[in-house]
């Protein structure tokens, strides 16, 4: 006799006409049997607990489509538990978690999962037995108060979540985890890897239709404190922008020159009077010297700032471009290097 | 231990990299620990084992294409035999960074980001396609993705706290220094093992001294060099001498110990390796770019390295820390980017109240990325040539403006060292069992791989038939290819084209292009033609591949749809090919 069990996904529920018809087949293609159901929120949650490895052919009733299928790996332990040795799990079953069903211990046959008869699995499967000998329903209870996060993908799954102990849990994930390593080569610069031609690789150019371009960052608007846009020229620019920028440097540079010009002349001027000093003698007092030599402490320019570098120029500040000049410290033209 | 939040990025100028450190400092500021790197350096299995959070920032290059250092890691996520459920377990958000003017804009994130979501990834928080265009720029989406994405990583990170802008982080990459000199002089041993190392035997102007640009042929001689037409050759350039002295005498602690040997524990993984026996001035030469511009990263890293017990080293300090936020992106943008101010200028500008610890120097200043140039010889075992256009920017900065790479060529004399490496991208111009025509359309240094490609057939006697449109501004001034075929063939055909010489028939290579329409048609429809178009990027190649279909519709009748559908059918059939930058 075999025992058979109908999992229901909630929306099948209100749907009697489309139970009944699978339970019609199921009576065709079996003689001996026990039929029992569930709907699948009741199992996940922990409400109804299923026998270990008692039935034969497990049944999974979910007429949503791709990823609505999508099974957690939990889920697929609950069902692989509850199935006798060589029992089936069949119905709608999710196409692309072969991956999560090979780790979770099945046999992948004609689109349905096989719980093999044990071999060398044994050490995990007594850890289980021995730390959880109780019936099913008390160990589904204590497992699911370590749900510790909400569940991320939509649809049946939904409410389900990590229901195997730690121990077997991480063993379970260090199996899935060296299952996926094995897509990635051990060299890590197979750049040149020859076996791999080029119909084996996806065309990207498909992957622009596949991209969904709703919910995407948009960027706060901003307005600049001095109310200018944000603008720069592009490479080949034709609006008229690069002009613009290079007239506004062309202003920038002759300022400049009008200001080494003066400098150059402060320097002769400077030269002279210390030629007259020595001939004459006399000590020229600080204020005197600042007249002439914007350099000297206190004269720091009209906003105070001009002295300390580009990074605390003012807009527009004739400077602008030129070094710093400390107070106090004399600048020579030289200091500007070879491009003046 | 890692908090298997990794950070991976795909950059070909440094935009995209540069938000990808930014990021990572951010998210080490919320007493997270994520792990960063380039795509194609990250090891993928780490994927599945120490990554259950994953960041992709990604830009866009050429014609839609992924940057140079994303590829392999595109190759791999292609794979057809990949489960569906690959990586389930990750948590994904992208960012790309790219140009709406473009019509394959931020094309790269949206392959990469729709594969991983095919693999299972599921959303961490939105993803963003920043567009250059906008009036908010890159930094304005940027901001936004990454308010989003912090928000997502605290909720699963509970130990995750707002960001700590005033914390110090450790440095990554530790280096120190030994106390003992070195004992001998390692002046031999400049080349790392990954690097092939050549000496310079001429580096001349083929510019006139009055014309604006100045185009360098330069020729390095090496051993057991291997390479065919199309190929490049990476350069590593070094800093002047000048420049590193500069650094160092505006950080009087390194000054002392700047010529010791130097470790670093967990070095970065680089392009090309760091040269052996290291001292502090040799990383700074051949290893950091110092005349970069410094960017947003490198500010807020360096205003924890300023004493603000004075005056003027609180102003500084306050300064530097506006640099490093977005409070007013344009500050940044007018002091750094606008004039292309370098990092060694900021640190000398800055320098009195500035101490950097030497311990932080990697994780500070970027790395010096090699550069790439086509190969202009035929091949040879012993010798190979390039065509380098010298770029130089006047900005408000009164001292001229120039990369590093270019000023490092600039200065190159005969028997000075160049480390390099070849990468293979070979044309294929022949076919198996027939030599058909080339054309080929490359102004200005474009004619580079041409000349490598014109000086292998010429010597293989094939009389297979040559055709170059050379395009340039006067045919007096920079006509690079004056003397490059001193005799004539009968079957090399040379179309100049001279934008600025007022008696000049062509202007533009595509006006010689379209003249020729009857010949051009008759080599592509019945001759089997191929066709290489070279040189930089922006209106040149659309212009000439627009051309190429006007000279189709016109030879053969047929309508626009008809002759752009097949100049695709050329470019999938590896008959036309286009390497713009």
């Amino acid at each position: 006799m075999s025992r058979i069990l109908l999992l229901l996904h909630p929306t099948v529920v209100t749907d009697q006409h489309l139970v009944e018809s699978i339970k019609a087949d199921i009576k065709n293609k079996h003689t001996d049997f026990t039929l029992e159901q569930q709907v699948i929120d009741r199992v996940t949650k922990g409400h109804v607990g299923l026998l270990r490895d008692s039935y034969n052919e497990i049944r999974y009733i979910n007429p949503n489509q791709g990823e609505y299928l999508e099974m957690p790996l939990s889920l697929m332990k609950l069902i692989f538990d509850s199935l006798a040795y060589d029992g089936r799990f069949c119905g709608d079953l999710p196409k692309d978690q072969n991956l999560d069903v090979l780790s979770t211990g099945f046999i992948i046959e004609n689109n349905e999962w096989v719980k093999p008869k044990p071999i060398e699995t044994v050490s995990l499967r007594t850890k289980i037995k021995s730390s959880n000998s109780t019936d099913g329903k008390k160990k589904l209870g204590l497992l699911f108060k370590k749900l510790d996060k909400p569940p991320t993908s939509p649809g049946l799954t939904d409410s389900s979540g990590s229901n195997t102990d730690e121990e077997s849990e991480s063993i379970m994930k260090r199996k899935l985890a060296d299952m996926k390593l094995s897509y990635f080569s051990d060299d890590d610069d197979d750049d040149d890897d020859d076996s791999l031609a080029n119909d084996d690789l996806i065309d990207e150019n498909d992957l622009i239709k596949d991209i969904k371009t709703d919910g995407l960052i948009i960027p706060k608007k901003c307005v600049l404190p001095n109310g200018k846009k944000r603008r720069k020229a592009c490479k080949d620019c034709t609006c008229g922008l690069k002009e613009l920028e290079e007239q506004e440097e062309a202003e920038q540079r002759s300022l400049q020159d009008r200001i080494l010009g003066k400098m150059a002349q402060s320097a002769t001027l400077e030269a002279i009077k210390i030629e007259e000093r020595i001939k004459a003698k006399i000590q020229f007092k600080e204020e005197d010297l600042s007249e002439i030599d914007f350099t000297v402490k206190g004269k720091t320019g009209g906003c105070g700032s001009c002295a300390l570098g580009d990074a605390f120029r003012c807009d527009g500040c004739p400077y602008l471009g030129l070094p710093p000049f400390k107070p106090g410290e004399r600048i020579t033209i030289d200091a500007f290097g070879e491009d003046i | 231990m890692s908090d298997q939040i990794t950070i991976l990025y795909g950059s070909e100028t440094g935009n995209a990299e540069e938000y990808a450190r930014y990021l990572h400092y951010r998210l080490r500021r919320m007493n997270l620990k994520p792990t960063l790197s380039q795509l194609d350096e990250y090891p993928l299995k780490q994927l599945i084992t120490n990554t259950t959070h994953l960041i992709v920032i990604c830009s866009t290059t050429g014609q839609g294409e992924l940057p140079r250092n994303s590829k392999k890691f595109m190759k791999f996520i292609l794979k057809k035999k990949l489960p569906y459920d690959l990586f389930q377990h990750l948590r994904l958000t992208t960012l790309g960074l790219g140009d709406s003017s473009y019509t394959k804009f931020n094309y790269a994130i949206r392959k990469i980001h729709a594969r991983l979501v095919q693999l299972g990834c599921q959303e961490l928080s939105p993803r963003c396609e920043a567009d250059e265009m906008s009036a908010e720029g890159t930094d304005g989406y940027y901001q936004e993705w990454e308010n989003q994405l912090i928000e997502a990583l605290q909720k699963d990170f509970p130990k995750a706290t707002g960001i700590n802008e005033d914390l110090l982080l450790m440095p990554q990459y530790k280096v120190s220094t030994k106390a003992q000199s070195l004992e001998q002089d390692f002046a031999q041993l400049k080349v790392s093992p990954d690097l092939q190392a050549g000496t310079v035997v001429s580096n001349d102007r083929i510019t006139t001294p009055d014309h604006f640009q100045d185009v360098r042929d330069f020729r390095i001689k090496s051993t057991d060099l291997d390479y065919l037409p199309g190929d490049t050759v990476s350069l590593y350039p070094a800093n002047m001498d000048e420049d590193v002295e500069a650094l160092l005498q505006s950080q009087p602690t390194w000054l002392k110990i700047a010529d010791k040997p130097l470790t670093i524990s967990s070095p970065p993984k680089i392009e090309g390796g760091f040269i052996p026996n290291l001292t502090l001035r040799k990383l700074i030469k051949y290893h950091l770019d110092i005349i970069s511009i410094p960017r947003r990263s490198f500010f807020s890293l360096l205003w924890h390295f300023v004493d603000p017990s004075t005056e003027d080293g609180q102003r500084e300090q306050e300064k530097l820390q506006e640099f490093s936020n977005f409070e007013d992106p344009e500050l940044l943008y007018d002091y750094a980017n606008r004039p292309r101010r370098s990092i060694l200028e900021t640190v000398v500008e800055f320098e009195n109240n500035l101490t950097i610890p030497v311990n932080y120097v990697l994780d500070l200043f970027p790395l010096i990325k090699p550069r790439m140039f086509s190969i202009a010889s035929k091949p040879s075992s012993t010798e190979l040539e390039l065509v380098v256009a010298i770029v130089e920017y006047k900005t408000i900065i009164r001292r001229i403006r120039r990369g590093l790479c270019t000023r490092w060529i600039k200065s190159l004399k005969p028997g000075d060292l160049v480390r390099f490496s070849i990468q293979k991208s070979s044309f294929n111009y022949r076919n198996e069992n027939s030599a058909p025509p080339i054309i080929m359309v490359a102004p200005g240094t474009g004619v580079a791989p041409m000349k490598s490609l014109i000086g292998q057939v010429l010597s293989e006697q094939t009389n297979q038939e040559l055709y170059l449109f050379f395009g340039c501004r006067f045919k007096d001034k920079d006509h690079l290819i004056d003397t490059f075929w001193p005799e004539s063939y009968p079957n090399l055909h040379i179309f100049n084209c001279f934008s600025r010489d007022k008696d000049s028939k062509y202007k533009y290579v595509q006006d010689a292009l379209f003249d020729q329409y009857k010949l051009m048609g008759d080599l592509i429809l019945n001759e089997n033609a191929k066709i290489f178009v070279c040189g930089s990027s922006g209106k040149m190649p659309r212009e000439v591949k627009l051309t190429f279909a006007e000279i189709v519709k016109k030879y053969s009748n047929i309508s626009d749809e008809e002759a752009q559908r097949y100049i695709i059918s050329l470019e999938d059939n590896g008959r036309y090919k286009e390497d713009a930058w």
